[in-house]
């Protein structure tokens, strides 16, 4: 998977491209983390061009939305489409994020 | 048969476990292959709790209406819960064992509880 970055002021946008498995998974609550204890709070996820994440990627993602809310951010992902949208509302997720197209 | 010890293994053999799906099941590859990353995903972390010494062993049988997958780690036997479990909306991790029970259409566990079988019908028109 590759995992690229962008920030913009409290926002963080994160491109993400291929399939996110558990080592993927790992790598990229690094990386989240990282930017919150710098202050981020609000992440941009765009997963136009993610084929599939597993239970390891929602659970991360999980994570990240539960901390930024803390905060009073938040996780935004865009472009779930096919299987990886299918995972979001199979497991309910859809209603943990605000999803946009 | 696939047989590997580590995550970093099974990472090299996830195209031609995809591409043997796809010979199998054509349009239903990517859900059945959700189902066994899961599954080999429980069987490292949980039932061998990624002890290289220990394999993960992973059989794919395409039979006449249906593919019979069978994941069968080497630890001691706790690789999920055998009781109906919902996971719960904020929880991190557990989603695994829903996602392979709804992918499959049937799944049953050995009484050791370290292997794992399901059943994915297939179209055969």
């Amino acid at each position: 998977m590759e995992i690229s970055t962008n920030t913009n002021k409290e926002d963080v946008t994160v491109k993400l491209v291929g399939s996110l498995y558990v080592e993927d998974a790992a790598i990229l609550r690094e990386k989240l983390l990282a930017f919150m204890e710098s202050g981020y709070k609000q992440f941009i996820i765009n997963l136009h061009e993610v084929e599939y994440i597993d239970s390891s990627g929602l659970g991360v993602l999980v994570a990240i939305q539960k901390k930024a809310l803390q905060k009073n951010g938040g996780v935004i992902l865009v472009g779930a489409k096919g299987i990886v949208k299918e995972l979001f509302e199979l497991t309910r997720l859809n209603k943990v994020f605000t999803m946009q197209p | 048969m696939y047989s590997f010890s580590s995550l970093a293994e099974f990472a090299t053999l996830r195209d031609s476990i995809r591409k043997e799906l796809d010979r199998y099941c054509g349009e239903d590859a990517l859900r059945l292959f959700i189902a066994i990353n899961e599954g080999v995903n429980n069987a490292i972390f949980h039932g061998n709790k990624q002890d290289i010494t220990k394999k993960v062993h992973l059989s794919m049988m395409k039979l006449p209406n249906e593919v019979k997958i069978t994941i069968r780690d080497e630890g001691d036997g706790f690789l999920v819960s055998k009781e109906p479990q919902t996971t719960e909306l904020w929880q991190e991790d557990g989603r695994g064992i829903d996602l392979i029970k709804h992918y499959v259409d049937s799944y049953w566990l050995n009484d050791l509880g370290n292997e794992v079988t399901f059943v994915k019908k297939i179209n055969t028109v």
